[in-house]
């Protein structure tokens, strides 16, 4: 019973010292002396205004997608929310500015939003013909990006959908008169010539490990195969052409002796070549007209794929395809159209799925389609056994049966892939094992 | 002692809500974004003011928005020199047919007040994709308008389609057609319709394979197809041989519901509200800035 008293004489206890606390604290006058949020993020909008408007040259920009290719971009933002650009991947885009409109908007953090189309949103636009990347998803690019940081002539800012990083750096007069030369186009050209080349090549550094380099100028890639102990490791960087001479990288490569964050142009003896380099220290790209490593370890990561013809042999081809590549031709017309053509074959790896995929190529102009084949494998010394498991698409369920020859070939034995060296292009040769003359050559890329 | 504690909590009380008044003035600086984005005017906006916003209170948004839009889905704007191309036939085709046969209280009373522009459709995980949107009556959608070519006149039929659907959407939101309509044909109404084909639908007596959707998708696709494809194609679905008779019925059930719904709820000429939307698709030209 006390202690039941007691408890009635606490409650009010409790409630008396919390009101009085409330009462106490209620009473405080100490007036919010900051800045309201709002206030400082329309301050910090007005001077990201005045920092993109006011920059006398415009602005180089480097874009990383969310599908690991970088894409370089040339900005000039003006005070009637216009923006001018010209963009690194079309001869169009590299030689025309396009117009198009932004405007800062206060959201979760303050952002930056280009918001009518232009050449910026081919990367991120859903309808996978524009840019070959998924449907619904594109490039996994964005046209809105938060700004993360200023640092010195440089804004960094990310992608609001899909993460992708923008690199806004200050252009100097000359860099935008390059640009408004078409200097893109030409810096693109060099470096595809530079790279496109049957020789393999590669850094080395001080230790003398050898990093080799694959350039794929049309994904905006770049990849640096070496070897670690017996394994061989891939870093697979995106790169955007930039200013006068540059191919920016994603982020620094940095391994054993070596330390790049960039590509530069430069001349010897008139002609352009392409150097590695950080900043404006370069190094050289050495050539060996022999394959660093084997073609299956660098194919899936290096290299995406073998172009076989279909509608013409080439060389290298042996008997045995040869022939069932005419009779897969005569077949698969006689189930299209007339006029329908098929370019070519596209084999592709993916490793982690242990999966080829053979793409045939079915033209009927001006369309292109796919008819895709999967196919599962297992390796067998230097060698993958294929297993036929099926079409994955309407277009190969319809040509399946024309395609059949091939599809026996490539699955009779064991299949070989390796370099084929015997012409100036890169190209890589599928040998069967069991088949001594199903032999064929493609160009790789 | 316990009325001593009483008072006290009743004065303490009192103080504490006595001592919150403050008599700070409200802060004179206008809020982040209230009232909506602005930017530079041009001649596109201008366009906009003098052709629909002051005639008629509707709003073009046209500059990228994601919260207009499904924001977890990758969507494009819509570039600039399509702006007018669409909405002068959203005007032409749709607004003025309406404003014609049903009168000026008609559309300000029920026209959507604003029309959000995207340039990409929306793309859905099931392989299908989104072309338009009403929502509540107030806000339509038009999606995938970058491709969108006036001079071509299935370019203008799909554009107009989606229009009339949302539009007839916002009709029925605001009077439900009759329920004897939900009753015609409820056994082919599935979520997968995107597994049929149109011809599957007409011998089902649907008029297109979104129209198995549901009964409000299927109200407003047969509406839509009257007015923007026309009486004959109607006829023409009818006439077909793989439609069986009972099919046959239910079509021309549903345009007669349709011609007494527009004129019982609406006081609208169906008829004539067809011929004039007719008309304007085949007379259409396109503004030439």
């Amino acid at each position: 019973m006390k202690i039941i008293m007691k408890n009635k004489i606490a409650i009010p206890g409790i409630l008396l010292s919390g009101l009085l606390l409330l009462g106490i604290s209620s009473c405080s006058k100490d007036d919010f002396k900051g800045e309201r949020p709002d206030q400082k993020l329309t301050a910090a909008l007005e001077s990201y205004s005045i920092l993109l408007t006011e920059a006398p040259h415009g602005w180089k920009a480097h874009l990383f997608t969310g599908s690991v290719g970088g894409y370089g971009f040339w900005f000039e933002f003006n005070k009637e929310n216009k923006v001018s650009m010209f963009a690194d991947f079309r001869t169009e885009s590299g030689n025309q500015a396009a117009q198009s409109s932004y405007r800062l908007k206060a959201t979760l953090l303050p952002a930056l939003y280009f918001d009518t189309y232009s050449y910026l949103h081919e990367l991120a636009d859903p309808d996978n013909r524009v840019n070959g990347g998924t449907a619904g998803w594109g490039l996994l690019s964005d046209f809105e990006f938060s700004f993360r940081e200023v640092k010195g002539d440089t804004i960094l800012l990310t992608g609001n959908l899909n993460n992708s990083k923008l690199q806004l750096v200050k252009a100097s007069a000359a860099e935008k008169a390059a640009y408004q030369r078409g200097n893109l186009n030409a810096l693109r050209a060099d470096a595809t010539r530079f790279f496109q080349t049957s020789s393999f090549l590669f850094l080395k550094d001080n230790a003398n490990t050898v990093y080799s380099v694959n350039m794929n100028i049309s994904q905006k890639t770049v990849a640096f195969n070496y070897s670690v102990g017996q394994t061989m490791e891939t870093a697979l960087l995106g790169f955007a052409f930039s200013g006068e001479n540059d191919l920016i990288l994603s982020e620094p490569f940095i391994k054993g002796g070596i330390h790049i964050d960039r590509f530069i142009r430069t001349e010897v003896a008139g002609a352009p070549v392409i150097k590695a380099a950080l900043a404006k220290e370069t190094m050289e790209i050495q050539k060996t007209e022999n394959p660093l490593f084997p073609f299956f370890l660098m194919w899936g990561s290096s290299y995406q794929l073998i172009r076989v013809p279909i509608e013409t042999t080439s060389q290298g081809n042996k008997s045995d395809f040869d022939l069932r590549r005419t009779a897969a031709l005569t077949a698969m017309r006689a189930l299209l159209r007339a006029g329908t053509t098929f370019p070519e074959m596209r084999i592709a790896i993916n490793k982690s799925e242990k999966l080829v995929v053979v793409n045939q190529i079915i033209r009927q102009t001006p369309y292109s389609f796919n008819a895709n084949f999967a196919f599962s494998y297992t390796e067998q010394d230097n060698a993958i056994k294929l297993k036929y498991e099926g079409p994955m698409d309407g277009n190969s369920t319809v040509i399946e049966p024309g395609f059949k020859p091939i599809i026996d070939g490539l699955t009779d034995g064991a299949m070989e892939f390796d370099f084929d060296l015997t012409t100036p292009q890169l190209r890589a040769f599928g040998q069967s094992k069991s088949l001594t003359n199903f032999r064929f050559v493609g160009l790789i890329n | 002692m316990k009325k001593i504690i009483k008072y006290c909590c009743f004065g303490i009380a009192l103080f504490s809500l006595l001592s919150c008044n403050n008599d700070d003035p409200l802060p004179e600086t206008p809020i982040v974004g209230l009232g909506g984005d602005v930017w530079t005017t041009g001649p596109i906006d201008q366009w906009i003011d003098k052709e629909l916003l002051t005639p008629y209170n509707i709003e073009i948004k046209y500059k990228w928005d994601p919260y207009e839009l499904n924001y977890l889905r990758n969507l494009v704007p819509i570039k600039e020199d399509q702006v007018i191309k669409v909405i002068n036939a959203v005007k032409q085709i749709w607004l003025l047919p309406y404003e014609k046969v049903a009168g000026q209280t008609f559309i300000k009373t029920f026209a959507p007040r604003q029309f959000v522009l995207a340039g990409s459709a929306e793309y859905n995980t099931n392989g299908t994709i989104v072309l338009g949107q009403a929502e509540g009556g107030r806000k339509i959608v038009l999606l995938r308008l970058n491709d969108f070519n006036p001079a071509n006149k299935e370019a203008l039929q799909e554009l107009l389609h989606t229009i009339h659907h949302e539009f007839a959407h916002i009709l029925h939101q605001n009077v439900l057609y009759p329920l004897e309509w939900k009753f015609l044909n409820p056994q082919w109404y599935t979520a997968t319709w995107f597994n049929n084909t149109d011809d599957d639908a007409h011998r089902q007596g649907l008029i297109s394979a979104y129209a198995k959707s549901n009964a409000d998708e299927d109200f407003v696709e047969t509406v839509s197809f009257l007015l923007v494809f026309g009486q004959e194609y109607y006829d023409n679905v009818i006439a077909k041989d793989d439609v069986p008779e009972a099919s046959k019925n239910i079509f021309r059930r549903k345009q007669q519901m349709i011609i007494e719904y527009f004129a019982s709820k609406y006081k609208i000429d169906f008829n004539a509200l067809q011929a004039a939307t007719q008309e304007a698709i085949n007379n259409y030209k396109s503004p030439t800035n």
